[in-house]
């Protein structure tokens, strides 16, 4: 009666790990799946320049000059990818932009993201989600519908098979200012956006 | 035991290889300004004012620069918060350019540090001082009074000259 009872803690040992082996190889293998083609790439405006907006820029002044989202000198990016997974886009802006290493003018970059296959950039501005202020990353689905049942399960990765594609659209726009007294000069940063398909 | 080993290791490193394989991807853009220094006056013509003779009343043509839409906007960028005097004249000669005829027309200007012509101010006082906004800004806006009863018909126009200074 004894051993029986013993015979029973064990089996259930091994089903818990054996669940939890499972659990694990599934995140693994969602991890492996995203290995598919993502391409991130500038659009038209390439780069965000605050003279677009306001040509004449004066030192000694608080001058701010906004580019908002709708404005269309907001610099826009294309993201292609697998149009049933999520990407993690992350976003790397500098504080100020720099003339040298005393002059400098306070910057405040935001971004959004237009996920539900736009036609064209003016459609998917109108649509664009705004990431709040503050926030330098987001996880969207490349492609977010809207209505109507989820689809059958994606087809599991074949030799030679290419899953559905979509286009996401993301925007960087932000705020240069107050210019303060500063130097004249060219002021300019980098900013650095990265994305990739997300993993949990 | 030393296969089981063997096969865990071999499966963290195939991990680690296929986290490698995540696709990844970067771009850079570039933010930038051009910022200048302004210590000479600079004016810049926002909008032209339309004289347009079906706003006549009686043969005479009113644009009020506080109210009326077909008044003219000018923005003036000094020194920021800089104190100046604006000189402009009372009146000017419009020419018709496609036949006979000249108009007298009648300016009023007014004026406001920020773009607002409903907050803007009639300027008729020659000597009155005015100040540029923090951002060395001040707009103006272009109205008058012409009576075109006797004109001929045709295209008029004229000059209006501003003469701003510092104080």
């Amino acid at each position: 009666m004894q051993t029986g009872t013993k015979h029973i803690f064990l089996l259930i040992s091994t089903t818990i790990l054996a669940m939890a082996g499972a659990l694990n190889a599934q995140h693994i293998s969602f991890g492996t799946w995203a290995g598919a083609g993502l391409t991130l790439t500038n659009g038209t405006p390439y780069d965000l320049n605050f003279n677009d907006k306001t040509p004449l820029i004066i030192t000694g002044t608080n001058q701010i000059v906004p580019i908002s989202l709708i404005d269309e000198e907001a610099a826009v990016l294309t993201i292609e990818g697998t149009e049933y997974l999520d990407v993690t886009v992350y976003v790397d802006a500098p504080p100020t932009l720099e003339l040298d290493a005393t002059n400098s003018i306070p910057l405040s970059i935001r971004f959004a993201y237009s996920n539900l296959g736009p036609a064209d950039i003016a459609t998917a501005k109108i649509q664009a989600v705004e990431v709040p202020a503050g926030f330098n990353s987001a996880t969207f689905p490349i492609f977010r519908r809207t209505s109507g049942p989820p689809g059958p399960p994606p087809t599991p990765p074949l030799e030679g098979y290419t899953p559905p594609q979509k286009t996401a659209y993301l925007f960087i726009y932000g705020t240069l200012g107050p210019v303060g007294d500063v130097n004249a000069g060219l002021y300019d940063g980098t900013i650095n956006v990265t994305v990739e398909y997300s993993t949990y | 035991m030393n296969k089981s080993i063997v096969r865990l290791l071999a499966f963290v490193l195939s991990l680690l290889f296929f986290s490698n394989l995540h696709a990844q991807n970067a771009v850079s853009i570039t933010a930038s300004a051009t910022v200048i220094e302004i210590s000479e006056i600079e004016l810049v013509t926002i909008k032209d004012m339309n004289v347009d003779e079906a706003f006549a009343e009686n043969g005479i043509l009113n644009i009020s620069p506080v109210t009326d839409m077909n008044a003219g906007e000018l923005l003036v960028m000094g020194r920021a918060n800089a104190q100046m005097r604006i000189t402009s004249p009372d009146q000017t000669v419009l020419v018709n350019t496609s036949g006979q005829g000249t108009l007298i027309f009648h300016y009023v200007l007014s004026g406001f540090w920020s773009d607002n012509k409903q907050a803007s101010e009639i300027l008729d006082a020659p000597d009155r001082i005015l100040q540029f906004n923090e951002e060395g800004k001040y707009y103006l806006w272009v109205g008058g009074r012409v009576d075109i009863n006797n004109a001929h018909p045709g295209n008029y126009e004229g000059e209006f000259v501003l003469e701003i200074e510092y104080i």
